[in-house]
């Protein structure tokens, strides 16, 4: 198996997840009986059995699958994308509103959409003439009615999004578009050159550059066929993470170095590293 | 007459709920009456917001409620060994004891009794974790000492709607 080709197939993802669903509320309609008992010695009587009835919940939130794109060529149509989410406890309708600033044209996704509970839709926006700067938004409110949290409209309470909620996604000039992952190797062999012979160390360093707070981040690199992880190898910005899936943000699963950096809040670039050895 | 751990909140409260709750079960002298009470925010003309807890006819996920049991002797001698026991249903999160009430014995698999601390949950893959308020699937109360002929008392625990 020639080396060179060996080195060059490490497999680099760089995964942007959505906001993780939104965990099961109680569904609207659902009956809550309550029933105690009370004892006395070997007397035990039941109390009286008290039901409520679950109410409709309005809740929505709207997550853009990217906070920054880069802006599309002249005279093509920018898909951007937003998900939808039901995070309230019925099946109910959403208005859809996209807009654009800086004389763009949204393309309007549906007018609206219907959604289960707990359930997202992905909306893709295409967006014709925006420029360095333009903010696209998808606002979505729920058709029964939207307000303060706890207000009650058409027989259904509204949560704590107000029932409406709105993502944006700012067009940058293609240069400053992130996220962008690259990676870097160097070669060490026990006579001191970089020549990929077996025995040989190889360090990958794995650059990810964030242009603006990034969501949910998580990084995978698949250890090449025909080497093998260097046991504690890994490092976060300089700093030594442990192999086994702990507390920190590093683990490597037997196959993969996985690295997960959580929500990034600001513009950064944050450097990974990690040694295999060549067989 | 009230046992003394109650305090003059949690039965004047209680109240409200007896408006709109079906009559107890009376079995011998023993009685016990439920309600389920919602914490809600009232705005008052001066501008102020305050939390009180009405009958709980309208809930939504994440509202906090008040369950409450009134419990009383209405025969002739002390009644003693009187515990009261209610499950958490499966909609409902254990919060913690009510304002005024006392600490109930809490329960996450219906064998061992205890505070929450000292409570864990057995995992699929085997060994446990500790346990949490959202475990819990029965609370009880056992009262130290008799009770006297006509007495009565209430307990409490606070929930929150999964």
């Amino acid at each position: 198996m020639p080396r060179q080709g060996v080195i060059g197939t490490g497999f680099t993802a760089l995964a942007l997840a959505a906001a993780p669903a939104a965990a099961a509320t109680t569904p609207a309609g659902t009956r809550i009986e309550n029933t105690a008992a009370l004892s006395a010695g070997t007397d035990r009587v039941a109390s009286n059995t008290v039901v409520m009835t679950v109410d409709e919940l309005l809740d929505v939130t709207v997550v853009a699958d990217h906070p920054q794109l880069a802006v599309a060529a002249p005279d093509t149509v920018l898909p951007v994308g937003f998900v939808v989410t039901n995070t309230g406890n019925a099946s109910a309708a959403f208005t859809l509103l996209a807009t654009a600033d800086r004389g763009a044209e949204p393309v309007a996704p549906d007018a609206s959409i219907t959604l289960a509970p707990g359930e997202s839709r992905h909306v893709v926006v295409g967006l014709r003439a925006g420029a360095s700067g333009t903010t696209v938004s998808l606002a979505a409110t729920a058709a029964k009615g939207h307000g303060a949290p706890g207000t009650v409209v058409a027989g259904a309470v509204i949560g704590q999004t107000g029932a409406s909620a709105t993502a944006r996604t700012v067009l940058v000039d293609g240069a400053d578009a992130g996220p962008r992952l690259e990676k870097f190797q160097s070669v060490l062999a026990a006579d001191g050159s970089a020549r990929p012979r077996p025995g040989a160390i190889i360090t990958y360093r794995l650059e990810a550059h964030f242009t603006g707070p990034t969501p949910d981040v998580a990084i995978a690199d698949a250890v090449p066929a025909g080497t093998v992880f260097v046991p504690g190898s890994i490092t976060l910005d300089g700093r030594t993470l442990t192999d086994a899936a702990d507390g920190d943000a590093a683990a490597f699963d037997g196959t993969t170095v996985r690295i997960a950096l959580g929500d990034v809040p600001v513009a950064a670039v944050r450097t990974i590293q990690f040694q295999t050895r060549i067989q | 007459m009230f046992p003394s751990f109650l305090s003059s909140a949690a039965v004047s409260v209680s109240a409200l709920g007896l408006l709109m709750v079906a009559p107890a079960i009376a079995a011998g002298p023993l009685e016990v009456t439920a309600h389920i009470l919602v914490e809600a925010k009232q705005r008052a003309t001066d501008g102020t917001t305050r939390v009180a807890l009405v009958p709980a006819t309208r809930v939504v996920p994440g509202d906090r409620v008040v369950f409450q049991l009134a419990y009383r002797n209405t025969g002739r001698q002390p009644l003693a060994d009187i515990v009261l026991d209610n499950p958490v249903p499966a909609a409902i999160a254990y919060r913690a004891p009510a304002e005024g009430s006392a600490a109930p014995e809490l329960t996450v698999d219906g064998r061992r009794w205890g505070p929450l601390a000292t409570l864990d949950v057995a995992l699929p893959g085997g060994g446990t974790r500790a346990a949490t308020a959202a475990d819990v699937t029965r609370v009880r109360w056992r009262l130290g000492a008799p009770l006297a002929p006509g007495a009565a008392g209430r307990l409490a625990f606070q929930a929150v709607l999964k």
